[in-house]
């Protein structure tokens, strides 16, 4: 279906166009078949009553021998005079009496043998009172021929008069004429596809101009505008109220969802915003002893973990609702992968893993750098956590095309194949053999670091062989010159 | 130097206002919206801090109110709100900076020292404890005299330990401030750090700067 409604519309109407020319040629072919064969059975019949009647006159005169001379040896058997008289008659006219040919006009005369013989074979015997008039296949023409039956009135002799005269003659000629009408069938087709195509444009305007008009409502986001109603094509009208009645309902909903989102924070933080003081207040609090201060900071510890935890689902909720605006700043990536080398190395220090560095290079990405911050801790901290003791982690930065590209490599358990894909799903982890420490995450750390390159423009790619290790890519578009970060 | 902190909740607007009378400010706390609109109309404050949700009248309208009669001083906003269009709208309607709740005091005192132009503390270009100086300008580190090179990290917590010198840091803090408020590691790389701070401040001297505080955090006294 990768044709327009305007091509397809086209296509149909040429095709139409075509079918009903080409009926008509057929029609118009065989009328002047019919009509053509009606002429010359019209012809034929006429030179042949004509013929009849000389022949008949010619009797009744008695000139000199109309008579046939039954005995006479010569094959002009018709009196010189009659001979005459039906030389006239154009065509190839044939007298004979039962047996042989008694006349022969001079077109039948110049015949090879052959057709001659054929001509009067046919005469003598294909011919009946009953079958006056047959086509006659001869080697130059096809020939429609005309018998008359009459009676020699002297000699009481049966006598027939034929008359044959040439059908594809006449109609050649006419098929020639309507073969080059048939030349201009395409033009006419090229004629209505162009027009089709025009016409079915200034038709299909109006659904165009709504179709544009709800891209860029799509491409802007912005549900707040509405299609225009120009009043000049019914059908397009009620799909344009259809369609702005349903972007009520879309902005209401979001809407709400927007609110709900806004109310949860609300409701969700500002209970942790009066733990967390408290806490904080309470352990600094003059001379409190050690072993109160413990407690309360696991309760910090589990404050700040759950604030980190309702902030990445509610950042995901209004990732689903489509919203990836985020603050922009100029960002050096440099300093940004360095302080993750560094953090590395600490993270590796205790857990025996060696952290190398890649090639770096000063670029400048524009995004939010305490988001850039957080998706790179999630997947250096994730390589660190799958990586056995003695492995290696690499983290590097460099230019590719318009991008910066930070690979973050590790020698680890990698993930098998089919584990790929859900990586960045909330709350996925496979069941890998080994993984240390106490706790594996909060399995929000890929879908947040993924939501954050998404919301930069850019993309995380996976490349893991099981055993062997994983590689992280983290693509981001680099600031273009001249771009103004907004905030 | 007075603030004026408009929040409802009294648990957070105590802590507010004890922190930043520790830090030797004036603070003034309502919990109403019209009333702390009409009290920062009245009195010269030097900074208000304002919660987005508040009975009486709502913070945005009282920010509108403020910043349509001529209110000048600098406008904290507090928000549980981290969307990034409701901060632009905030700002836009005349806040200077937002805190995001929940949040750490110590964020708090960072947005209003700066918005305030007020130096964090007379020493602040220099830390001093014993005889361990720290030069926040230079970012350099000196012990008895003698320059001790620091990694990123490693300067940060240190900085945050002399900050806060003789107060017990919990592990939970000193990771906010180092490595921002996402970063939930479940390591223990503070204690990392910290051991190569030793290394690096204590091992050569007799009298050890930095005290372990089990099961806590760190403190850093002379």
């Amino acid at each position: 279906m990768f044709w327009s409604l305007r091509g397809r519309l086209t296509a149909l109407a040429v095709l139409g166009g075509a079918g009903i020319l080409i009926a008509l040629a057929v029609i118009l072919l065989s009328a002047e078949r019919t009509a053509g064969e009606r002429d010359l059975r019209r012809r034929v019949d006429e030179m042949a009553t004509i013929a009849d009647q000389l022949i008949a006159q010619g009797g009744v005169q008695r000139f000199s021998g109309v008579v046939v001379r039954a005995d006479s040896a010569r094959p002009e058997a018709l009196s010189a005079a009659t001979g005459r008289l039906l030389a006239t008659v154009p065509g190839y006219v044939i007298v004979a009496d039962p047996s042989r040919p008694l006349y022969l006009s001079a077109s039948v005369a110049s015949l090879s043998l052959r057709d001659r013989e054929t001509l009067v074979q046919a005469i003598t015997g294909l011919f009946s009172p009953d079958r006056p008039a047959a086509f006659v296949q001869l080697e130059v023409a096809r020939l429609y021929v005309r018998v008359r039956f009459t009676t020699d009135s002297l000699a009481g002799v049966p006598v027939r008069v034929a008359v044959g005269m040439p059908a594809e003659g006449l109609s050649l000629v006419r098929l020639d004429g309507f073969a080059s009408s048939l030349v201009a069938i395409p033009l006419l087709i090229l004629v209505t596809a162009i027009l089709a195509f025009s016409v079915l444009g200034s038709g299909l305007r109006p659904l165009e101009r709504l179709a544009r008009q709800l891209e860029a409502i799509q491409h802007g986001r912005s549900l707040h505008r509405r299609v225009a109603i120009e009043g000049d094509a019914e059908e397009v009208d009620r799909l344009g109220e259809t369609i702005n009645a349903m972007l009520d309902r879309l902005e209401a909903s979001f809407a709400s969802l927007r609110r709900f989102t806004a109310d949860a924070s609300h409701e969700l933080k500002t209970p942790l915003t009066v733990l967390r003081a408290n806490l904080e207040r309470a352990m600094q609090l003059p001379n409190v002893p050690a072993e109160q201060l413990a407690p309360l900071e696991d309760a910090l510890a589990n404050t700040a973990r759950m604030a980190d935890l309702v902030d990445a689902l509610l950042t995901l909720a209004r990732a689903d609702e489509g919203r990836f605006d985020l603050h922009r700043e100029p960002v050096a990536m440099e300093p940004l992968v360095a302080e993750m080398i560094e953090t590395a190395t600490i993270l590796g220090e205790s857990a025996g893993i060696g952290v190398r560095r890649l090639g770096t290079e000063a670029l400048t990405v524009p995004g939010d750098p305490n988001r850039l911050r957080q998706l790179l801790l999630n997947i250096v901290t994730n390589a660190i956590k799958y990586t056995p003791r003695g492995g290696t982690v690499s983290i590097g930065l460099e230019r590719r095309g318009d991008q910066a590209a930070i690979t973050i490599d590790d020698t680890g358990v990698g993930i098998a194949s089919v584990d790929v894909p859900f990586i960045f799903e909330r709350f996925w982890r496979a069941d890998r053999a080994r993984v240390r420490g106490e706790r594996g995450g909060l399995g929000l750390g890929l879908s947040i670091a993924e939501w954050i390159a998404q919301a930069h423009g850019g993309t995380i790619t996976v490349a893991s062989r099981i055993g062997r290790g994983t590689t992280f890519t983290v693509q981001l578009p680099l600031a273009r010159d001249g771009e103004i970060p907004s905030l | 130097m007075k603030i004026l902190v408009i929040e409802d909740d009294p648990t957070v607007g105590e802590f507010v206002k004890r922190g930043l009378e520790e830090h030797r400010w004036t603070v003034d706390l309502v919990a109403d919206g019209a009333e702390g609109e009409a009290l920062a109309r009245s009195q010269p404050y030097d900074l208000v801090i304002l919660d987005l949700r508040l009975p009486g009248r709502p913070g945005p309208e009282v920010l509108r109110n403020l910043r349509a009669r001529g209110f000048e001083r600098p406008i904290l906003v507090l928000t549980a709100q981290d969307a990034v269009d409701a901060k632009v709208e905030t700002l836009r309607a005349g806040a200077d900076d937002y805190v995001t709740k929940p949040f750490a005091f110590e964020e708090l005192l960072a947005r209003v020292e700066a918005l305030a132009r007020r130096p964090r503390a007379l020493a602040s270009q220099r830390l001093t404890v014993a005889d361990l100086t720290i030069d926040l300008d230079a970012r350099e580190v000196h012990r008895a005299g003698r320059p001790i090179d620091l990694t990123p990290k490693e300067f940060l917590v240190l900085e945050y330990l002399a900050r806060h010198a003789g107060r017990v840091m919990s592990r939970t803090l000193i990771t906010e401030y180092a490595w921002g408020y996402h970063f939930d590691p479940g390591t223990n790389i503070v204690d990392v750090v910290i051991t190569h701070l030793r290394k690096k401040i204590d091992a050569a001297h007799a009298k050890k700067l930095i005290t372990t505080v089990r099961g806590v955090g760190y403190v850093l006294k002379g």
